[in-house]
């Protein structure tokens, strides 16, 4: 985090010594974020007010500016003034590049172990076949389903189908009546919570398997012309939208698909599918 | 100069003159998806175990209990577009079922070993109020 410089702050510069006040100038270029051209102006009053930039040999200051300055390119060469001899800055100089090659050779290291560890989970995932490129939703006027969103895995761990089933059911569904059906055709394979309430009520809670994302792509859900609209829920990102009378939700975890529908309002299937929690 | 007014003329001509068709088409073509009785549906093509063999695995779900539900109809397709055979559904035959909210089952068509084939399967939901039908294309798959 950087941090800012207030005026009130300034004060506290004149407490530093002449050496300490060049020495923040020097270190200035290796900065991320430079000082503030304020800040700089305020070290350089202070400098001189304290006459250190007085008699300043503006001959020898021009010579020695075109002999350390003023190089092709200026590769490899300070840009700041050192206080000792020509030889002894050459060697000064030598240190600030290393310096600087040391901080940028880190840099390059931490970069390179962090893409090195990104790569490294995703190939330790992807090894443990969980889905890490997922499925994104797409639908038209008519239909929504899901597709593949880059490179799906082809397997991910068997997960019980019972633990996506919710916790929480809207009032009137918690006594309802409950039709269970098992579905298994190989390639997909589910269950399905038919709830029908006293008051007329229906729900269908549904979670599907497939054994490959292809399959995935097949379930069409049926809606109406409103747009689907998202809804993160325990870190699944899930669609819901209407069927003229009737409201749906589904969402993919690896290659298991799980989707409520019925005469419930998108708060109710929100609240819904949080009951679901993290698998 | 005249040349090229006249091009832009025939140009603004032809793609007027298709607007009207490309909608006629279009429309022809909606299917009316949002269903009153359907919440969704599964239906896919998937080569069998033996050679000719294409599985047409299907999963209906209505949104509450239909008088009846399933397949009212497999057309099958080769994927050049010529419709092999056509099968009715009933409840004989396993496609149809009755007094249910789900609906699922294999139906295995013999062809020929290497040609690809798809299936236009119409969905079927009856209830007190009425019947709606649905319609979905599998994808083309080529048999064993």
């Amino acid at each position: 985090m950087s941090q800012e410089i207030t005026p009130s702050e300034y004060s506290n510069l004149n407490n530093l010594s002449t050496q300490a006040l060049n020495d923040i100038l020097s270190a200035d270029f290796e900065r991320v974020n430079g000082l503030s051209a304020e800040y700089v102006a305020e070290i350089l009053a202070i400098l001189e007010k304290r006459g250190e930039l007085d008699g300043v040999d503006t001959e020898s200051a021009l010579e020695r500016f075109h002999a350390v300055y003023v190089q092709p390119e200026g590769a490899g060469q300070s840009l700041y003034a050192e206080p000792a001899a020509t030889a002894e800055k050459g060697e000064k100089g030598d240190d600030k590049k290393k310096t600087a090659a040391r901080a940028l050779l880190r840099r390059a290291v931490l970069a390179a172990a962090v893409i090195a560890a990104a790569f490294g989970v995703m190939l330790t995932v992807q090894a443990a076949g969980y889905d890490i490129f997922g499925f994104i939703g797409s639908w038209t006027n008519e239909t929504f389903s899901f597709a593949i969103q880059g490179e799906a895995a082809a397997q991910d761990s068997e997960p019980e189908l019972t633990q996506y089933l919710p916790t929480w059911v809207p009032e009137g569904f918690e006594n309802a009546e409950v039709e269970i059906t098992e579905v298994d055709l190989d390639d997909f394979r589910g269950v399905i919570y038919s709830y029908t309430a006293l008051d007329g009520g229906h729900l269908i809670v549904q979670v599907m398997r497939y054994s490959s994302a292809e399959y995935a792509t097949d379930t069409v859900y049926f809606k109406d012309e409103v747009p689907a609209k998202l809804y993160e829920s325990n870190g699944r990102d899930v669609y819901m939208f209407s069927n003229l009378e009737n409201n749906t939700a589904a969402c993919m975890d690896g290659l298991t698909e799980i989707s409520a529908s019925g005469s419930l309002t998108f708060e109710q299937l929100e609240k819904l599918f949080d009951s679901i929690g993290e698998i | 100069m005249r040349r090229i007014m006249l091009m832009f003329v025939l140009t603004v001509s032809i793609f007027i003159g298709c607007v009207p068709i490309a909608s006629a088409d279009y429309e022809a073509d909606v299917q009316p998806y949002s269903s009153e009785r359907l919440s969704s549906a599964i239906v896919t093509a998937i080569k069998g175990s033996d050679n000719g063999e294409i599985d047409f695995k299907y999963l209906v779900v209505a949104n509450s209990t239909m008088a009846t539900l399933g397949i009212s109809k497999i057309a099958i397709y080769t994927s050049a577009g010529v419709c092999v055979a056509s099968i009715s559904g009933t409840t004989s035959n396993g496609l149809l079922t009755t007094s249910a909210s789900t609906h699922s089952g294999t139906y295995t068509y013999n062809g020929a070993s290497g040609t690809s084939y798809y299936a236009v399967v119409t969905m079927y939901a009856r209830d007190s109020s009425g019947a709606e039908t649905q319609q979905v294309t599998t994808k083309a798959v080529t048999a064993p």
